[in-house]
C-alpha cells in the first residue's frame, strides 16, 4: 500500500492524547454502568492509535475499527459522548489516502447502524438519535473532505514536478540547438578559408616550381589574410553563441559588407564572379543578413570546390516585400582537390539556417547544366 | 389482513421477482441508467413516509429500526454489487453506452432473499415491541432503493477502475 501521508506530526499525536483524556472526564463521579465497559475500551484504543508509529498500518486500523465500534455501543448509554469516539475512528479512517475509501465508508455506516441497534433494546428519544447519526455523517463528511483537499495537494505537486521536468527538457533542447548552430557556423567558416587556404598553398607550390619567388610573397601575403579572416570569422560565430542578442547594426549594411568580403575573396583566389544587385535595399530582421550571408559564403565555397573554373554569378534582388539571393555556377566535369574534402554538410547546413527563420525559402538543384542556389527572405510588414 | 397489508405484499413479491430474476442474467452495466430507479424509490419512499407518519408519533425505536434496515440494505446492496461477476460487452467502439455487462448469479439471489428475510423478522419484532413502521409501503421503497444505491455505488467504482486498466 502507497502511504502518501507517511509522517503524522507531534502536535496531532499530542492533541489527540489531550482529546482522549478530555472525553475520559465523561466517566468521572458517575455511578457505574454497563456502557462503561466498551466506552473505556474505546479510550484505550484511542490512546495506542495516537502513539502508535505510522509503519503499524494494519494495527492502527483495527484500533480505529475497535474504537468506532465502541463508541458505536457506548454513545447511547453515555447521553451522546460516545460520539465522539466514532468522530475521531471515522475522521482519521476516511481522511487518510493510504487507506482504501470504502474501509472509512464501511465504519461510518456500520457505526450509524450500530447505535441504532442499541436504540432497539435501550429506550431513546428520536430527535436524540437523529443528531447522534448527523453527527456521525458529518464527520464522515469532513474526513472525505480532508481526504479531498489531500488529493488536491499530492497532484499539485505532481504538476509541479511535471513543470520542472518540462523546464529542464526545455533548456536542454535550446543549449542542443545553440550547439548545432554554432557548429554550423564553424563548418562554414572552415570550409571556406581553409579550402581557400589549400588553393592559395597549392599555386605557392606551383610558383615555387617555376622559380618565380617574387611571386609567393604576395600569394603568401593574401593566405595570411584569409587565414586571419577566417579566424575572426570562427571569434565571431562563438561570440554570437554567448551573446544571443540580435544585434542592432545588423542589416542591410552588414549584407553588403559581406558580399564584398566574400567576392574579393573568391577573386583573390583566381575565381571569376560576377555580381548584380538591383532594387532598393532595406532594413532586415535580426539573423536574415548573417544567414544570407552565410548562404553565398557557403555556395561560393562549394562552386570553388566544384567548379573551380567557371564563372560564378551572384544576384541579389531588392523587392519591396523581399530580398533574393541567387547564385549559379557551371558543374565541371573536373573535380578540384578540395572537392574531396568536403564533408556534405554544405546543402543541408544552408536548408537548416534559412528554415530556422521564420520567412524565408531555400532551394538548391542543378538547372541546364548549372548548379543553382536561391534563397529568399520576406520581410513582415 | 388489510388493504394496506395486501399492497405491501404484492410491491415485495414482484419487486423481489422483478429484481430478482435480472440479476440472474447477463445485463449491460451503464451506471447513469443505474442511479434512476433508486432514486425515484427512494424520493417515493421519503414522500409516502412524511404524509403517511407524523413526525409526533414517531418513537426512537421507530427510527432505530428505520436507520438499522437501511444500514442492512446498504450493506447488503454493496456485497451483492462486490460479488457481480463483470465481461466486457462486445460493441463498436465509437457506440454510446454501457462497455460492461454484469450478471449477480445464485449468491447475489440469497442474498436478496436474505435481505427479506431479516426484514421481515425485524419487522414482526418491530410489530411485538409496538413499532409500525416497518409495514408502511414507504420504508420498503426506502429500504430497496438504499439496497440499489449501495449496489450501483460499488459498480460504478468497479467501472471506474475498469476503464483505468483497459485504457
Amino acid at each position: 500500500m502507497n502511504h502518501v501521508d507517511a509522517s503524522r506530526p507531534p502536535l496531532t499525536r499530542a492533541l489527540n492524547l489531550i482529546g482522549a483524556i478530555v472525553t475520559a472526564s465523561a466517566l468521572v463521579a458517575r455511578p457505574p454502568a454497563p456502557w462503561m465497559i466498551p466506552f473505556a475500551l474505546g479510550l484505550l484504543a484511542w490512546v495506542a492509535v495516537s502513539v502508535l508509529p505510522v509503519s503499524a498500518h494494519r494495527l492502527t486500523a483495527i484500533l480505529l475499527f475497535v474504537l468506532a465500534a465502541a463508541g458505536s455501543l457506548s454513545t447511547i448509554g453515555s447521553n451522546g459522548i460516545g460520539v465522539v469516539l466514532i468522530a475521531v475512528a471515522v475522521l482519521q479512517l476516511t481522511g487518510s489516502l493510504a487507506r482504501a475509501r470504502w474501509q472509512g465508508l464501511m465504519v461510518g455506516v456500520g457505526s450509524i447502524g450500530l447505535v441504532a441497534v442499541s436504540v432497539l433494546f435501550i429506550p431513546f428519544p428520536p430527535l436524540g438519535l437523529l443528531s447522534i447519526e448527523f453527527g456521525v455523517l458529518v464527520a464522515m463528511l469532513g474526513g472525505f473532505n480532508r481526504r479531498q483537499q489531500r488529493v488536491a495537494e499530492a497532484q499539485s505537486r505532481t504538476l509541479l514536478e511535471e513543470r520542472v521536468t518540462i523546464r529542464e527538457e526545455q533548456a536542454r533542447a535550446e543549449l542542443l540547438a545553440a550547439r548545432q548552430t554554432v557548429s554550423r557556423d564553424i563548418h562554414d567558416v572552415l570550409a571556406h578559408s581553409l579550402g581557400g587556404l589549400v588553393i592559395q598553398l597549392d599555386a605557392v607550390e606551383a610558383l615555387l616550381e617555376a622559380g618565380r619567388t617574387a611571386d609567393v610573397a604576395t600569394r603568401v601575403h593574401d593566405a595570411r589574410q584569409l587565414a586571419v579572416d577566417g579566424l575572426n570569422e570562427a571569434r565571431r560565430a562563438v561570440g554570437a553563441l554567448r551573446d544571443d542578442r540580435p544585434s542592432a547594426s545588423e542589416g542591410r549594411d552588414d549584407l553588403a559588407a559581406a558580399v564584398d568580403d566574400l567576392v574579393r575573396t573568391h577573386r583573390s583566389l583566381g575565381g571569376v564572379i560576377d555580381v548584380s544587385e538591383s532594387g532598393d535595399p532595406h532594413p532586415l530582421g535580426p539573423g536574415e543578413a548573417s544567414a544570407l550571408a552565410r548562404v553565398l559564403q557557403e555556395a561560393l565555397t562549394n562552386a570553388r570546390k566544384h567548379a573551380p573554373a567557371g564563372e560564378v554569378r551572384v544576384a541579389l534582388t531588392w523587392r519591396p516585400s523581399d530580398v533574393c539571393l541567387e547564385v549559379a555556377n557551371p558543374i565541371s566535369p573536373h573535380r578540384s582537390l578540395v572537392a574531396a574534402t568536403g564533408g556534405g554538410r554544405g546543402l543541408p547546413g544552408m536548408a537548416e539556417r534559412m528554415a530556422a527563420l521564420p520567412n524565408a525559402t531555400f532551394t538548391a538543384a542543378e538547372h541546364d547544366a548549372r548548379f543553382e542556389v536561391s534563397a529568399t527572405v520576406t520581410s513582415d510588414a | 389482513m388489510t388493504l394496506q397489508s395486501i399492497a405491501n405484499i404484492l410491491i415485495i413479491v414482484v419487486l423481489v421477482g422483478v429484481l430478482g430474476f435480472r440479476q440472474m442474467k447477463w445485463r449491460p452495466v451503464d451506471v447513469a441508467k443505474m442511479w434512476r430507479m433508486p432514486i425515484i424509490m427512494g424520493v417515493i419512499g421519503l414522500v409516502t413516509i412524511s404524509t403517511q407518519t407524523k413526525s409526533s408519533s414517531l418513537t426512537g425505536l421507530d427510527l432505530a429500526i428505520l436507520v438499522v434496515e437501511i444500514v442492512l440494505s446498504l450493506a447488503i446492496g454493496s456485497v451483492m454489487g462486490a460479488i457481480a461477476h463483470f465481461r466486457p460487452l462486445a460493441r463498436a467502439a465509437d457506440q454510446e453506452g454501457a462497455e460492461f455487462e454484469s450478471r449477480t448469479g445464485w449468491l447475489g439471489m440469497g442474498l436478496w432473499v436474505g435481505l427479506i428475510v431479516i426484514r421481515v423478522g425485524i419487522d414482526l419484532w418491530a410489530g411485538s415491541n409496538g413499532s409500525a413502521i416497518g409495514t408502511s409501503t414507504g420504508v420498503i421503497l426506502l429500504v430497496l432503493a438504499a439496497n440499489r444505491i449501495a449496489r450501483t455505488a460499488v459498480f460504478a467504482s468497479r467501472v471506474a477502475k475498469l476503464d483505468s486498466i483497459s485504457v
